[in-house]
């Protein structure tokens, strides 16, 4: 454990330094924040991985035939790629000033309006953010001026591919800022390509101005080799809307930390989060919602289906501030599971210091309905296909949300390919 | 069609259906009546498929087949159809895409191609027309908020669209109230033809006023303690089922 941290320290003083002086202490902060924190961090998130000889990301050769298939819009969308943690202008295609990188190429003016943004939301006291702080180099940045609406989603897309089977270090980041009245929909993916096992920490950073709305969807089947911590967080404005969804469904150990901090009134946030598993994967949610202001909503539902030796965690925590009169939260996490290793572990929290306020929240642990299942099989369909129907269902009152008809039929792919059935028809 | 042959039956220790006769021809409807726990559901529910339970002794052919071995979606192909008692609520489905899934499994069973969207749509708007079901009710999940005379009336809206050989109906008439009760039974009326059969289980002779059996049975305490045409149904109205129990 010791040898691989101080291998993150020494990759820090090697790397090469941002000319910009904020980011050069900003960095230098979070390497000692990482020093400090990190092997806390590893125990109370309880992740066993960091203990293997990483390596840092190398350069690699792949080919557009290698990364179209995982692309949901070949052509007209724009779209950020990298690979092994390093932007690819070649399979890239940001078709617009307002989707870029920033590494070192980024004008003294964009550097300067950022700076008001970049690390101000991620806290500082976790090993795994400061690592990502210090260490992370291409930063995909979206910034959506007031008023436009991007018509098609935007893809950032994070490959990793070698040709060892050697552990690695990732540090995917992101910046998302959306002006007044702006709309976007963004899809967000880590796909791994050769037989690298990569750990990705990956830090995602979301502003949404008065009246903006945004669409975020992850979308985590990798490997399963791969891992990927992911923390998010998300500051709102007057009457903005956020809906963020997880769709985990392959990895080794996957673990998401979103936090949203309703920063003024009538702010609604939506959560979803589908998790479909087998093998021994590990999808840990934790989810932290805090409403300070007044007449905010939010919305979390969360539905688990857990197979073979497959653990889940979820813990979603809704804090409701003094000043946060009339707001509406509702939460609730349903799961099945269906073979007698898997494991679930479900933990509502509410947090509520206001008066006047409606916070609703349920969790559900079960198996299969049986009697669903002879409904099914006595109306003449088989058991395989009933089961695929009513994991479909089960999962349905999340998909039928999804306003992007294309990414709502790529899902139901990935989830038929999971149960090994054919449905020719959306429920 | 269907004939039941000393039929045992037992739910853990539990002796549920001791020696259960029963013929049941093409074209015939037959009633079973009897007081609560006699068996009724369990018999219907064995014929159905339904697991759990531990046949100790007997068989039931249908057309000739033991199908005792056999799925429930394999009876449900070869003809045996059942409403339920309690239709299940089963949200994220809608009956529409349900009944084209099973539709669909019955022509693959058959080795025919699946139903085209038209052909589908055609049968669907037939049937619910007959039925007088209202067409918002099909494209909402299955029975999800669904009053009593809807739940019956779209389970026999299935057994329109299947067109079972033998149609098994468990106390569909419990729960509704008269005018439910006779938009229900009219619609199992228009499916009656000489080529099926139907065995209505009950604890009323209500629903038998409009469906008229040509056999009746009395199911006491897993057994079929009198057998006969429909005059029997007054009889047991008149008497009660204390009159059997202490015969």
């Amino acid at each position: 454990m010791i040898d691989i941290k101080k291998k993150i320290i020494s990759s820090y003083f090697k790397k090469k330094r941002p000319w910009h002086e904020y980011f050069q202490t900003l960095r230098f902060s979070a390497i000692k924040t990482f020093k400090k924190k990190v092997l806390t961090t590893i125990d109370e998130w309880n992740i066993p991985l960091l203990n293997r000889d990483y390596m840092f990301s190398h350069k690699t050769s792949i080919e557009w035939k290698d990364i179209q298939p995982h692309l949901l819009y070949p052509t007209d969308s724009s779209r950020l790629v990298f690979v092994n943690g390093v932007y690819s202008a070649r399979f890239s295609q940001p078709q617009d000033k307002n989707i870029s990188v920033f590494s070192h190429g980024l004008s003294p003016e964009k550097y300067v309006y950022i700076i008001a943004f970049y690390a101000k939301l991620s806290s500082s006291q976790d090993g795994f953010n400061a690592m990502n702080t210090a260490l992370a180099q291409d930063v995909a940045y979206i910034h959506i001026p007031d008023g436009l609406r991007v018509e098609h989603p935007i893809q950032i897309v994070y490959f990793s591919s070698g040709v060892d089977s050697h552990y690695t270090l990732l540090f995917p980041r992101n910046l998302v800022i959306l002006g007044k009245g702006s709309y976007a929909e963004i899809i967000e993916k880590h796909y791994t390509l050769g037989s690298y096992i990569p750990l990705s920490n990956s830090v995602t950073e979301i502003y949404t101005d008065a009246h903006s709305h945004l669409e975020y969807f992850k979308i985590q089947n990798d490997i399963s080799k791969s891992s990927l911590i992911d923390q998010t967080f998300i500051y709102q404005k007057f009457k903005s809307k956020c809906s963020i969804s997880t769709f985990s469904f392959g990895g080794k150990l996957v673990r998401n930390n979103l936090h949203i901090y309703q920063r003024d009134s009538k702010g609604c946030s939506k959560l979803n989060g589908i998790s479909i598993l087998h093998g021994e994967i590990l999808v840990d949610h934790h989810t932290v919602i805090e409403h300070a202001y007044p007449n905010g909503k939010s919305h979390e539902i969360y539905k688990g289906i857990f197979d073979d030796k497959a653990k889940g965690v979820f813990n979603g925590k809704i804090i409701v501030r003094k000043e946060a009169k009339k707001t509406d939260a509702f939460q609730r996490n349903n799961n099945i599971l269906l073979s007698r290793k898997t494991s679930v572990k479900t933990k509502p929290h509410l947090e509520i210091f206001a008066d006047d306020v409606r916070c609703t929240h349920g969790c559900t642990i079960g198996q299969f309905n049986e009697q669903a299942l002879f409904y099914f099989r006595s109306r003449g369909i088989s058991e395989k296909e009933a089961r695929a129907q009513l994991m479909f269902a089960f999962v349905q009152e999340v998909l039928e949300h999804i306003p992007i008809p294309k990414l709502k039929k790529h899902l139901y792919e990935i989830i038929s390919k999971k149960m090994n059935v054919y449905l020719n028809f959306y429920l | 069609m269907l004939n039941i042959i000393d039929l045992h039956v037992r739910i853990k220790e539990k002796n549920i259906l001791r020696g259960i006769n029963l013929k049941i021809k093409k074209g015939e409807i037959h009633a079973i009546m009897g007081p609560n726990g006699s068996g009724k559901s369990t018999l219907s529910s064995i014929i159905a498929g339904k697991e759990g339970y531990e046949v100790t002794h007997g068989s039931i052919f249908f057309e000739g087949k033991n199908i005792l071995k056999y799925s429930p979606e394999k009876r449900a192909h070869l003809g045996i159809f059942l409403s339920f008692q309690y239709p299940i609520e089963i949200p994220g489905v809608s009956i529409t895409n349900f009944i084209r899934t099973a539709i669909n499994s019955f022509r693959k069973a058959k080795g025919l191609e699946e139903m085209t969207a038209t052909d589908m749509l055609k049968k669907i708007h037939q049937n619910s027309t007959l039925l007088g079901i209202d067409k918002n009710l099909l494209y909402r999940s299955i029975n999800e908020g669904f009053s009593g005379g809807e739940k019956k009336l779209t389970e026999i809206f299935q057994m329109a669209m299947l067109e079972p050989k033998l149609a098994i109906l468990d106390e569909t008439d419990s729960g509704l109230d008269i005018d439910a009760l006779r938009i229900v039974a009219n619609g199992i009326k228009s499916l009656k033809n000489r080529e099926n059969a139907i065995l209505i289980i009950t604890h009323y002779h209500r629903i038998l006023q409009d469906i008229v059996p040509d056999y009746v049975h009395v199911l006491y305490q897993g057994k079929i303690v009198k057998s006969g045409d429909k005059k029997l149904t007054m009889e047991l109205e008149k008497k009660g089922y204390d009159w059997i129990k202490t015969h």
